[in-house]
């Protein structure tokens, strides 16, 4: 894993830059960078939050997702336009890159490559009291089959790694939860592979699946559309001070 | 208007210009118009239907119909048929079913106006209820309005004499034993010639309502008196107001419709949704009254109203603050016209029976501001009484009665109740507490056991019984208030219940009180506090009104104050705000997304930023409301006031 991003290399159809961030640093380090660089929509959804801790990772989000794009665009962070699809998926203004982002906890995943149909998705695992429940309704016959002959652990395991992948792959269509996780089905048990989708977003070999190892206890997977998805993850490191940005 | 008709019937028949019209407002962009002389057909037409099911003069109709258009062609098919027309809300809870049964029971030879849809409903609920037998003589009485195809047939007029009965108002949101008020063609038009002769409505005014056509201020204020008059009115469906309250104003606008009304409530509800950037073409200069009644009335919220909607040109004489009640058919008293808000403060311990009030310059938190209501209209009497019914001079707190032809001769099949009421000599007990002030009426609070909630009355035993069914709660262990809330001048709604326990214990209590109420009655109630013994009357009646003086001495504010911290620390900053689905809609957001403030306005995929979370939020919506929500349904109704208007629409 390469800790710097001092040289980016060309993105190719096949690529996805995966970049890490870590929203725990300590609320200094981007308070400077927020007033700057975050829009008043920023603010407002940030301004939401009850507990300053969170509060202090979505400025770190939000900060550090503008510092990342912009030096891949080689344009002012504070320059940065983002618009939403139809249903809701950010994409860049007039831009060639096309990103894509997950959080959760005090990380964050952002994918970043040169087609639309990129998604990214990333969940630490947790008890979760309505899991049998959201495996009937989401999850597809064969999948929900499979589900049930596992036991305890092994059904933790399967239920991150597959809401990850079938999250990455709506938020990849820019349809989002209208699609219906359960018409997306992915290959089991390593759910690296789209079996089944929608016909109106192609065949699912069409589609392929990277799953990411970050850890402990965490699933991550990122979906693209495209003959293979070779993945370069990063760990990012912003390290501007804030005139510069 | 040389000759004032005599009945309502005489009073259609007179409206022969065909340019005079009813509009019925269906959305934004979509309107329906029946002039008065096709009203006329339509009722004629319509009547030849009752009558083929049998229905004859004197037998009674239950219009129940959601629908404007058809209410009114089978509110005037009675009229033209001399048949009682008895209107109830279709509603959607089972409060609502309950009540076409027992008021269907009630009546001597009902029958029954309604669609195919909601006599599915009635079904559904005689199967639960085991009312089948009922639901059977129901069916075979019941007129279909959405089957009806033609109403070229003419059915045959009846002989309507002014002494008949037109209509009987049930009173609106009684859940229990409900009491329907008998209205005779000389009740009603004894009240619409004082109606339109103190409001001076002539040829230039035009209506626009929004108020059911069950509610007095809905079929009398906004239908019958534009009729009377002869002029164009508007009706616009109250669910369409409640989802979108400014195209009342959008409406007006468009149509320079003059004379407006809203309960209190309803200014609050516009103001809440309206941004004066929004509407940059809104023209309200021609509005000359909004009546503001069937409530208490907030002064406050009058200001805030018309300041808001000054720079649209809104007069600030046209709030029109006046009193009265189902009982007076509609109304009773209204201020001069150009009268501007008039008001007085008051020391709030001072609004005793029997004594005179104290007025004071300016508000204190120990003050209650009072809005002035005009003197007695044209054909009906007010006095206010002590305890010995002796009158009382002025500004001395009593019993408002009232008395005049417009006044009903009593509540349907009510004899020990009438008398109770309603003194020989004709006067009428209101049940309001008030006063007089400068020759106008103020009304300061209730002495019966009566609850206003938007506009709608409903009866404390009656919510007292649904309360029982609550586990814990004992017959006769419970008391339900409407204490009046001197900050907006809206009663909350109180309920009291008989717990010695711990503070822990009752939380569940307030829980099942509320969700009990809210399924039963459509209510949201305020606050439910625990209390150590009922007060009761010697013969053992619940004394509602001790209790009432408890809570405003502030006797339950530590309880209240410590039940709300431990509802705080259940559902972290749940917000106590909205109805009651919507309620229960941010407790399950709160519970899945704990760190987010969230309201009502707030979009459901802002608040679950995965989907994860928002699976989760579906599937605990999905056990409180099985089957009513899909995961997509948040698409459509991405707000959790929207999602929540849609479950109460589908439960």
């Amino acid at each position: 894993m390469q800790r710097h991003r001092d040289f980016i290399p060309a993105l190719d159809n096949n690529q996805v830059d995966i970049w890490q961030l870590d929203l725990e640093a300590p609320t200094e380090k981007w308070a400077p960078y927020a007033a700057q660089l975050l829009s008043e929509e920023d603010k407002r959804k940030i301004n939401r939050l009850i507990q300053p801790q969170h509060r202090a990772r979505a400025v770190a989000m939000r900060v550090q997702l503008r510092l990342l794009l912009s030096s891949y665009l080689n344009v002012a962070a504070d320059a940065l336009r983002f618009t939403t699809g139809r249903f809701g998926k950010p994409y860049l203004d007039q831009s060639t890159i096309m990103f894509n982002a997950s959080h959760s906890n005090d990380k964050a995943l952002v994918a970043i490559g040169s087609s639309p149909f990129i998604g990214v998705d990333m969940e630490f695992w947790r008890p979760l009291d309505d899991m049998p429940r959201l495996v009937e309704r989401h999850f597809t016959n064969t999948e929900k089959l499979f589900w049930r002959t596992l036991d305890a652990e092994q059904q933790e395991t399967v239920f991150f790694d597959l809401w990850a992948a079938k999250e990455a792959f709506i938020k990849a269509t820019g349809r989002g939860l209208g699609l219906g996780l359960a018409r997306c089905g992915f290959s089991l048990p390593k759910t690296n592979q789209l079996l089944e989708c929608p016909s109106e977003f192609g065949e699912p070999s069409d589609w392929s699946c990277q799953r990411l190892t970050l850890g402990e206890r965490v699933s991550a997977a990122v979906m693209l559309k495209a003959d293979q998805c070779r993945v370069r993850l990063y760990q990012f490191e912003a390290e501007f001070s804030p005139s510069q940005g | 208007m040389s000759e004032f008709p005599k009945t309502l019937v005489e009073a259609l028949d007179n409206n022969l210009d065909a340019n005079k019209k009813i509009t019925y407002i269906l959305g934004h962009d979509s309107e329906r118009e029946v002039s008065y002389p096709d009203l006329k057909k339509r009722a004629l037409g319509l009547l030849k239907h009752l009558q083929n099911k049998g229905a004859s003069a004197g037998n009674e109709l239950i219009i129940n119909l959601g629908d404007n258009e058809q209410f009114i062609d089978a509110f005037w098919a009675c009229q033209y048929g001399a048949i009682v027309a008895v209107p109830l809300a279709i509603g959607t809870s089972d409060g609502h079913r309950r009540k076409v049964f027992n008021v269907f029971q009630k009546l001597t030879t009902p029958y029954l106006a309604t669609t195919t849809k909601a006599l599915q409903r009635l079904k559904l609920y005689a199967d639960e209820h085991g009312e089948e037998s009922v639901y059977e003589r129901m069916r075979e009485r019941a007129i279909l309005l959405d089957r009806i195809e033609s109403f070229d047939e003419l059915g045959q007029r009846a002989d309507v004499k002014a002494q008949q009965t037109a209509f009987i108002q049930f009173s609106s949101g009684s859940t229990g034993d409900p009491k329907g008020v008998v209205l005779t063609h000389h009740n009603l038009v004894t009240n619409l010639y004082g109606i339109i002769t103190s409001s001076r409505f002539d040829a230039r005014d035009s209506f626009l309502g929004w108020m059911p056509l069950t509610h007095d201020l809905g079929i009398i204020g906004f239908h019958l008196t534009p009729l009377f008059v002869n002029i164009d009115q508007f009706i616009m469906p109250t669910d369409l107001f409640v989802r979108r309250p400014t195209l009342w104003l959008e409406k007006t606008s468009e149509h320079k419709a003059t004379i407006l009304c809203s309960p209190n409530f309803g200014y609050k509800h516009v103001l809440k949704r309206f941004k004066p950037e929004n509407h940059s073409s809104l023209d309200l200069s021609c509005v000359r009254l909004i009546f503001n009644g069937a409530e208490p009335i907030s002064a406050d919220l009058c200001r805030e109203f018309n300041a808001i909607m000054k720079p649209f040109g809104l007069s600030d004489n046209a709030m029109f603050t006046v009193y009265g009640l189902a009982e007076a058919c509609l109304g009773v008293s209204f201020p001069k016209l150009g009268q501007a808000l008039s008001t007085l403060h008051v020391l709030r311990r001072s609004l005793i029976e029997g004594q005179p009030i104290t007025i004071i310059d300016q508000a204190t938190d120990q003050s209650i501001e009072l809005v002035r209501l005009g003197q007695a209209i044209t054909g009906t009497e007010i006095s206010i009484v002590d305890q010995y019914c002796k009158p009382v001079n002025e500004n001395i707190v009593g019993r408002v009665l009232i008395k005049g032809d417009n006044v009903t001769q009593g509540y349907y099949q009510e004899a020990a109740l009438n008398k109770r009421l309603i003194s020989a000599d004709g006067w009428l007990d209101t049940g309001d507490q008030g006063l007089i002030n400068e020759e106008q009426l103020i009304i300061t609070g209730r002495t019966k056991d009566l609850v206003i909630v938007n506009g709608q009355n409903y009866y404390a035993p009656d919510l007292e019984a649904v309360c029982e069914n609550v586990n814990g709660i004992e017959l006769g262990k419970v008391a339900v208030c409407g204490i009046a809330n001197s900050q907006n001048a809206i009663d909350d709604l109180v309920v009291f219940v008989l717990y010695r326990g711990n503070l822990e214990g009752f939380y569940q209590t307030t829980i099942d009180v509320r969700r009990q109420l809210a399924e039963k009655s459509g209510l949201d109630v305020d606050y439910v506090i625990p209390i150590k013994t009922v007060p009761k009357t010697t013969s053992g009646k619940v004394q509602r009104f001790a209790l009432t003086e408890q809570f405003i001495n502030g006797d339950f504010d530590e309880v209240v104050a410590a039940l709300t911290e431990l509802s705080e620390t259940r559902s972290s900053n749940n917000v106590a705000a909205g109805t009651p689905i919507e309620r229960v809609l941010l407790e399950i957001c709160h519970g899945v997304v704990a760190d987010q403030k969230i309201q009502l306005q707030d979009n459901i995929f802002d608040v679950g930023t995965s989907s994860l979370k928002l699976a989760q939020i579906h599937e605990k919506i999905d056990e409180t409301f099985p089957d009513v929500v899909e995961l997509t349904d948040f698409f459509d109704y991405p707000t959790i006031e929207e999602l929540a208007e849609f479950i109460a629409r589908k439960v």
